[in-house]
């Protein structure tokens, strides 16, 4: 019974977040009025509450939580996308139009996860050793989600910038936010994103100071941890660079636009390849 | 029962006629009361703006002698000869004046497409007749529903999007750089007459500080003052370059002023903030290379031009979708007004049927006298329900037939088949 109503929620919860992205795209496409970023908005909240939902009612059905299946860690990351989402356009509501660059691409990690849900959303998540690896693990998904947004809104500056110097200023460019509210979000995301991955790895730090024993020897040298202190690298400078304003404008939008592209492609590929954990755990992990 | 449309617009007639034609608002009364004289039972609606003037009437008669007798009323009020309104004057009537006060009033027949004023014209105009008693049923729902098109025209469609003027289009190109104005610096340099045109638009849209530069140090107080800024001299204008966001220049100069090398030190001493520079001397005041650099918008007349003409454009793009809008509210305005003609049959229909029971509820109520008040108060009442109930339905049916068949046909036969006098309706 409960399984029936998790698989329902969660695909519930996804198909109100493809239907979002659907009505985003026609505002886009369709040169539409603000009223159906109204309903995409609104479908947003409700792909919100019912992926919440489903979270909340794995973790009751298994006393575990639930971040290890490819189909729990992409429904985190959607559920975390969206509910940073939601807190930003609530705050400012005349930036809907970013809905058209945010919606879609939540939609299809949601369709990604829909496509991993069976079986295994039918199964026990495999359980994390200890709360600070829950806390990692939750974290480090939280920094992912407002990397991500910063990504697409990277795209929505450099879509506006590069129009501006065109001097082509009809259509979307019209119903984008201002140059100057994009550079804002941008770097509210980056601020709010950087800190929290900082204490996620520190958090990560603890975790195999205290539990590190089922580790190899050299799992610093793992391509999940390269990955991660490039993440931290490539963050670290943005974040300092735009605060110190030595970098803003079109420069720090492309930069974290591809870096943002490169670093999901990098981990797709060792995902993939299925050597993102090469190296990471001993002979009794 | 006709709705007639007389009317002159800057697409008809030029504007000394249209000067000679239009009406003082202070005389307007006057003219709407002797154009009511004039009307048989309906009403009058006169739309006077420099664009366009327009008559509107509704009377119980032909087109063609509504139209004659609002001729004569413009050339007898105007003083003028009939042979000038020769290839100037258009005349509408129903469908046709309906659909074209819908255009003028969603402002599709203005001169700039989507401009907010002629809304507002055209519901004073209404409001003033109105005020005057010169309006009638049928004008009143007109123009509600013009009002109500209007507002559908602009929330459904990208209509007003977008400005057409160089100044408005300034403005709104700085308004998509940095949001909101408020804690922005605007610097006007030199004293151009459209420099300080685009400087008023932008202290209008609520800027928040205001630095003139000028050669003449007289001159920059002198615009500084009217716009509570800050005269600087021109000479220190590298050393404060870096203070403005939005940088509108007019010079006479030959040679450019501004240098890339300058934008570059000030972008340095800003933190990259952007700069918006609308340069609208020619020769140009700011050197070509900047419009490379990072985080610097640079717009001379030409690009404005070219934005305000692309803006036209995307109007002009979204004018089938208004008229699609408009005419569907013309096809419901026309509807609901063809019902009208079944008003008299359907009020005679209900006289005669409620006769009828009325003759029937007397004769039963004397065949039956033990009955109590409270008893004949409820025979009363049901044979009332029993009518209304019978006709409710033929009535809602005959509405909805005369407007979709010839109404004088429907209307003859409902008469013959109800046994009604022929003079109802």
């Amino acid at each position: 019974m409960l399984t029936a109503l998790v698989y329902t929620t969660f695909i519930l919860g996804n198909v109100l977040l493809v239907a979002g992205a659907a009505v985003a795209l026609s505002y886009l496409w369709m040169n539409s009025n603000s009223s159906w970023l109204n309903v995409a908005y609104r479908f947003a909240g409700a792909a919100l509450i019912t992926l919440l939902l489903a979270f909340v009612l794995r973790t009751f059905q298994w006393k575990l939580v639930p971040f290890t299946t490819a189909a729990d860690s992409l429904c985190l990351f959607t559920t975390l996308g969206l509910a940073v989402l939601m807190v930003q356009l609530a705050l400012f509501s005349n930036h809907r139009a970013l809905l058209c660059f945010y919606l879609p691409s939540l939609a299809l990690i949601g369709v990604l996860s829909v496509l991993a849900a069976h079986p295994t959303l039918s199964e026990p998540p495999r359980p994390l050793s200890g709360s600070l690896l829950i806390a990692h693990v939750g974290l480090v998904f939280l920094a992912f989600a407002l990397f991500f947004l910063a990504g697409l809104n990277s795209v929505a500056y450099a879509f506006q910038a590069h129009r501006l110097k065109l001097r082509k200023t009809t259509g979307l460019f019209q119903r984008l936010p201002s140059l100057d509210a994009l550079d804002k979000n941008l770097f509210q995301l980056i601020r709010a994103g950087y800190p929290t991955y900082v204490v996620t790895l520190v958090v990560g730090g603890f975790w195999v100071w205290y539990e590190g024993h089922q580790l190899s020897p050299t799992w610093y040298l793992s391509p999940k941890i390269i990955m991660a202190i490039a993440m931290l690298i490539f963050y670290a400078f943005t974040f300092h660079a735009r605060a110190a304003g030595s970098l803003r404008g079109p420069k720090l939008a492309y930069i974290v636009c591809y870096g943002t592209g490169a670093l999901i492609g990098f981990y797709l590929v060792l995902a993939l390849a299925g050597t993102l954990n090469y190296n990471f755990y001993g002979a009794t992990g | 029962m006709t709705i007639s449309l007389s009317g002159f617009s800057h697409h008809t007639c030029p504007v000394e006629l249209r000067e000679r034609l239009s009406f003082p608002e202070e005389r307007l009364p006057a003219a709407l009361l002797k154009l009511k004289q004039e009307l048989h039972e309906g009403g009058a609606v006169i739309l006077s703006t420099c664009n366009r003037v327009e008559v509107y009437t509704r009377d119980d008669t032909t087109p063609e002698l509504l139209h004659g007798l609002v001729r004569e009323f413009l050339t007898s009020w105007h003083g003028l000869e009939p042979e000038a309104f020769v290839g100037h004057i258009y005349e509408h009537y129903n469908r046709d004046a309906v659909a074209h006060l819908f255009r003028v009033a969603s402002s599709l027949d203005s001169m700039v497409v989507g401009e907010d004023q002629i809304l507002g014209q055209v519901h004073d105009a209404y409001l003033l007749a109105h005020a005057e008693g010169a309006t009638d049923k049928i004008l009143n729902s007109l123009f509600q529903r013009a009002f109500k098109v209007a507002k559908e025209v602009r929330t459904k469609t990208n209509i007003n999007v977008g400005k057409v003027s160089v100044s408005s289009v300034a403005v709104d190109l700085a308004a998509s750089i940095f949001g909101d104005l408020a804690d922005k610096t605007v610097l006007v340099i030199g004293s151009g007459e459209m420099g300080e045109l685009t400087l008023k638009s932008l202290v209008d849209r609520g800027v928040g500080q205001v630095l003139v530069a000028n050669r003449t140090l007289a001159n920059a107080e002198n615009i500084a003052a009217r716009y509570a800024g800050e005269p600087l001299a021109l000479a220190d204008l590298k050393n404060f370059l870096h203070r403005a966001d939005i940088i509108i220049t007019s010079t006479a100069a030959k040679e450019p002023i501004l240098l890339a090398s300058d934008f570059q030190q000030a972008l340095r001493k800003r933190e990259n903030a952007p700069m918006f520079v609308i340069d609208i001397a020619v020769p140009r005041d700011v050197d070509p290379k900047v419009i490379d650099l990072d985080n610097v918008y640079c717009y001379d007349m030409d690009d404005l031009e070219s934005v305000a003409a692309q803006n036209v454009e995307a109007r002009r793009a979204e004018m089938a979708k208004c008229l699609e809008l408009v005419e569907s509210q013309v096809d419901r305005f026309l509807g609901w007004r063809q019902s009208l003609y079944a008003e008299p049959t359907i009020v005679s229909m209900t006289q005669e049927w409620n006769a009828i029971r009325e003759r029937e509820l007397v004769k039963t109520l004397q065949s039956i006298p033990d009955l109590t008040e409270k008893q004949r108060a409820e025979v009363e009442y049901l044979t009332k329900r029993i009518v209304n109930n019978i006709l409710q339905r033929p009535m809602s049916q005959i509405k909805r037939e005369v407007v979709r068949d010839d109404a004088g046909r429907v209307l003859h036969l409902v008469k013959r088949l109800f046994g009604l006098e022929e003079s109802a309706g």
